[in-house]
């Protein structure tokens, strides 16, 4: 059997085991020991994904699933370097984000029943190769995403449990409704057929998109309207991730559903859920629509700034702790837009380290949050005081977090903003980059000064009293922290090894930009 | 011609039984002492309702032989009568838990199959006068239906306002019918020879020709439209749905809608075949008035749920909604439309009838049918909160469930005929039909959030009743919605064969 099938269904597998569980401590067991398998797989992807060619896929397997004549659906999935190293990072935070879920304590089945579930449909859509399965993965994340914040989250849980829902809803009817386009487009297009070429393959249609095809490129065959369509079904398209990644002004689910989740669906949120938006883009957006995109390139370079330097002013704003690591997310993820939209290697590898990069710093910043609040149950910035002295070992893992996300060079951090910038500055892909990555570089100021403020308010200073009794970070949440503080520490000092896994795939995008 | 009998009951053996087992059942319920009552009509009932299922499935050929003018026996007949007759068992067995028919098991059973022989018939009509024959049997049947717990107020209020909307447009239909035979010169929908209704010529010339035949065609759609519960004709609905027994708004939610869309089908088809330049044209009008009317429809059912604190009502809106995304099918006129129709509602059964029976068991354990009373039932029925979380996902149309995959075959065809016809009407119009899906989920997920999303210390406490028959019904309704939704290609495939024929001769145009 197929590695990457296992991996997908892995924690699937884990549901029905929950369904023998007696009590909460088996259930707690059969989670961990999911997630586990799932990092041990995702790190057997990781390596098979290395040394690819440009548009090669590894682990592919492609089984017929729903034929009717010329809807053709597949079980088609497969991994470059880009999809490795996410599976990877899924991996990664789910170990961490199971050690955090050990205190879940009401309904503790559905809730490993649901995380696991959870992690299926987030390992599934990044190895989806085929639109239609792409659509079926994305979507079975929602529900899980649902419960878990709707079940097990704070006051507010039901208002942002509905709202995240709703939101990433709206987002994905746009997807359907570009894949329902394509198919017709291309079903209907001889030349499309003439070449063997599958309506729901990603890498058939990014094939077809390359080969220049007028104003419709891919939708060239809709009709009188096709330039029209094509405009907005990327857009469209972009809609869709653009809700996930966030992407102002879609962007207002996150701070609510960062603030009402628990510590370990934060964890998941921020560091995967996010990323699928900038890999659906990067893997759909982008390649089927090259003519398109070159046109949109500076609109998106735009809200890549308007991200950066917004998210980092409301950040500021913020007196929770985890309100504002929510809207550095929102910040930091603007990089990665920037960096799309420059098109250049530099840009994208930028880009997609900050992907990978934002996914263990933040993943680990939504920990550190957690420790504190399980201690004080609040988070609020002012009230906290000098607890670096109090708990040194929990008080240096958070501080390494926070230079880490304000981009301070040998932490990974820096890399992708650094790359981001200077792919982006070079650009000659659309008018106007100069200036923009110029007004982005003004985040940087901002970022520093929240992340600063928030260190000096919470670490150093006066011991607050009422937190003298804090005992610094137990056994089990240092070993959650570590997990992801290890790629941080590691990537930032050399990011080589990650760059060579995913520096193919950058290469396949960048053949249409000639 | 003289009707050959042999065929006749070959093919119709089911509304035969259905038809003789009426006076059956009433003479079976005078029969036997007082301790009895009830039991010999019930079993009369039942068994006449299972024989007709099985004559239909195994003995009814589907070679679309048309049978003394009047009915066809078609594959798009045969599948809208097994979807009438399989909603009748539910909505019988449903009404003997609930004891929705304890005022007289008898009568209930009569009006049951007289509905049920309606919606048969109106399936395989083939003819103007005998589908607003069928029509009637199955909407008079339903009315009594609706008003069948006499006792109560709402109850009657919903059996009134039935038959009130009921009489208008199906006033407004026979009017269009009447004038559609004038122009055709005949009543019959499709000829033995194949030849087109609207192309036929009537007084002066093709029926499409004349400049009142749109007009006629948009009034027999009022008393199709009302029979679907589609807008504008949908007010009735809530309001009947809510009053009547839960056993009845189940089966007027499934297979009164299934028999409309079966004759909606038929009669569109019948309506824009031909390729002249007249017919063309026409067709083209029905097609916008059908998408205009299916976007409404949606719109208003799943805007209107958003607000609905009763559970029947809404279902019943969300039932007013699905009948806009179905006539989305209707809407292209091809065969491959038709087929996305049969396969999304062999699905819509599953999860209405699922839906509806949930909410009957919920009914009869709270004494409650609004939301509320699903507090907390995640925890205290798991088997019922996943059934029901189930339903909930196909119905707004979420993967992995059959719901998406039928939602994702009426929508392709929607935006197919954008792309063939250069229509940014209908390209707009599928993206209207998608954020409904979003606007939907807005209230299906009330269900969701009162069944787990609650507060479990204050959630009620005691046992909740939910094993055996109800249990099995439930599960055995939900299990295809999601097998459906993975094994795609064999119901398509079926729905596929069984809608072949409609659409076949229709030509181009707008």
């Amino acid at each position: 059997m197929n590695l990457l099938t296992i991996t997908i269904f892995l924690p699937a597998a884990g549901l029905l085991a929950l369904l023998f569980t007696k009590d909460c401590k088996q259930a707690r067991w059969i989670g961990m020991l999911g997630a586990l398998a799932t990092f041990v797989l995702s790190t057997f992807v990781l390596f098979k994904s290395v040394n690819l060619d440009p548009g090669e896929y590894a682990l592919t397997a492609d089984v017929a699933w729903i034929t009717l004549g010329k809807f053709d659906v597949h079980y088609r999935i497969g991994v470059d370097g880009l999809s490795g190293i996410l599976i990877f990072l899924t991996g990664l935070l789910a170990v961490s984000a199971a050690l955090a879920s050990w205190s879940i304590e009401k309904g503790t089945r559905g809730y490993w029943a649901m995380f696991l579930l959870l992690h299926t449909g987030i390992i599934g859509t990044f190895a989806s190769l085929d639109l239609f399965l792409f659509y079926v993965f994305w979507e079975v994340m929602l529900l899980p995403m649902y419960f878990l914040i709707g079940v097990w989250g704070g006051p507010r849980r039901i208002y942002a449990a509905i709202k995240f829902f709703l939101y990433t809803l709206f987002g994905s009817i746009f997807l359907l409704a570009g894949i329902l386009v394509i198919y017709f487009a291309v079903t209907s297009d001889p030349a499309f057929a003439a070449k063997g070429y599958n309506a729901f393959s990603i890498p058939d249609l990014t094939a077809y998109a390359q080969q220049a095809r007028g104003g419709g490129g891919i939708l060239a065959n809709y009709g009188a309207n096709a330039a029209l369509v094509a405009n907005l079904v990327f857009w469209g398209m972009f809609v869709a991730f653009a809700v996930k990644v966030p992407v102002f002004p879609f962007h207002t689910w996150l701070p609510d559903a960062h603030v009402e989740a628990p510590t370990p669906i934060s964890v998941i949120l921020a560091g995967i859920l996010l990323k699928l938006g900038g890999y659906g883009m990067l893997r759909i957006n982008f390649p089927f629509f090259p003519g398109v995109m070159k046109d949109a390139a500076f609109w998106i370079g735009l809200l890549g700034v308007i991200n950066i330097v917004y998210g980092a002013l409301v950040a500021m704003a913020q007196t929770d702790f985890k309100k504002m690591v929510a809207y550095s997310s929102v910040s930091h993820m603007g990089f990665c837009l920037l960096g799309f939209a420059a098109m250049t290697p530099e840009g994208l590898n930028g880009a997609i380290l900050q992907l990978f990069n934002h996914g263990t710093i933040s993943g680990l910043l939504f920990l550190v949050v957690g420790v504190v609040y399980d201690r004080a149950h609040h988070r609020d910035l002012n009230r906290f005081g000098g607890l670096l002295w109090k708990m040194p070992a929990y008080g240096t893992i958070a501080m390494i977090a926070m230079f880490a996300s304000l981009g301070l060079p040998a932490l990974s951090g820096f890399w992708g903003e650094f790359l981001a910038f200077v792919g982006s500055y070079k650009t000659d892909y659309y008018e106007g980059a100069k200036l923009i990555t110029l007004i982005a570089t003004s985040g940087l100021v901002f970022t520093a000064a929240y992340y600063l403020r928030a260190i000096q308010r919470v670490f150093l200073g006066k011991l607050n009293p009422a937190y003298e009794s804090f005992p610094d970070a137990t056994r089990r949440e240092r070993v959650a922290m570590i997990a992801l503080l290890v790629p941080t520490i590691f990537l930032g000092i050399y990011p080589k090894p990650l760059i060579a896994v995913y520096q193919p795939a950058v290469d396949a995008i960048r053949l249409f930009v000639g | 011609m003289v009707p050959d009998l042999g065929n006749l009951l070959g093919r119709f053996g089911a509304e035969t039984v259905l038809a003789l087992a009426i006076p059956a059942i009433l003479l079976a319920d005078l029969v036997g002492g007082r301790g009895r009552r009830g039991a010999n009509a019930t079993a009369v009932g039942l068994l006449a309702l299972v024989a007709a299922l099985l004559l239909v499935l195994f003995q009814g050929a589907a070679d679309g032989a048309i049978l003394t003018k009047l009915l066809v026996a078609d594959g798009l007949a045969k599948v809208f009568r097994v979807l009438a007759i399989g909603t009748g068992i539910v909505a019988a067995l449903a009404a003997l838990r609930w004891g929705d028919a304890e005022r007289g098991r008898a009568e209930f059973f009569v009006c049951l199959l007289g509905a049920v022989l309606g919606a048969c018939l109106t399936a395989a009509a083939n003819d103007l006068a005998m589908l607003y024959i069928a029509i009637e049997t199955l909407s008079i049947g339903g009315y009594l239906l609706a008003g069948f717990r006499k006792a109560r107020v709402e109850g009657s209020e919903a059996a009134l306002k039935y038959v009130i909307f009921g009489a208008v447009s199906s006033g407004a239909m026979l009017y269009g019918m009447s004038l559609l035979y004038g122009f055709a010169g005949t009543a019959t929908l499709t000829t033995p020879a194949g030849a087109s209704f609207a192309s036929l010529e009537g007084a002066s010339g093709a029926a499409a020709g004349q400049p009142a035949f749109l007009v006629a065609v948009v009034l027999v759609f009022a008393g199709l439209a009302y029979k679907v519960a589609a807008a504008p004709f949908q007010f009735w609905c809530p309001d009947v749905y809510e009053g009547a027994p839960t056993s009845v708004a189940a089966f007027l939610a499934v297979a009164s809608k299934g028999a409309g869309f079966a004759a909606i089908l038929r009669f569109v088809g019948a309506v824009t075949a031909g390729t002249t330049p007249d017919v063309t044209a026409t067709a083209g009008d029905v097609r916008v008035i059908l998408l205009v009317m299916a976007l409404l429809t949606m719109t208003v059912g799943n805007v209107a749920a958003l607000r609905q604190n009763n559970a029947k009502r809404l279902l019943a809106y969300s039932a007013i909604a699905h009948a806009g995304y179905l006539l989305l099918g209707v809407a292209v006129t091809t065969a491959e439309g038709a087929t996305a129709v049969v396969f999304y509602m062999a699905v819509y059964l599953f999860m209405t009838l699922g839906a509806f029976y949930m909410v009957g068991v919920v009914e009869k354990e709270t004494g409650r049918a609004d939301i509320d009373a699903f507090e907390g039932l995640g925890f205290r029925a798991p088997v019922l909160g996943v059934c029901m979380a189930v339903a909930l996902v196909g119905l707004t149309g979420l993967p992995p469930t059959a719901g998406f995959v039928g939602k994702y075959f009426l929508l392709q065809q929607v935006f197919e005929y954008g792309g063939a016809h250069d229509s940014m009407l209908f390209f707009w119009g599928g993206v209207i039909a998608l954020l409904n899906t979003v606007v939907s989920l807005g209230y299906y997920t009330r269900f969701l959030k009162a069944m787990y999303l609650c507060d479990l210390e204050r959630m009620p406490k005691g046992p909740f009743r939910f094993a055996g028959v109800d249990k099995g019904l439930v599960v055995a309704l939900t299990v295809p919605v999601l097998v459906f939704g993975v094994a795609v290609a064999g119901l398509y495939d079926v729905a596929s064969e069984l809608a072949r024929g409609i659409f076949v001769a229709v030509g181009g145009g707008r």
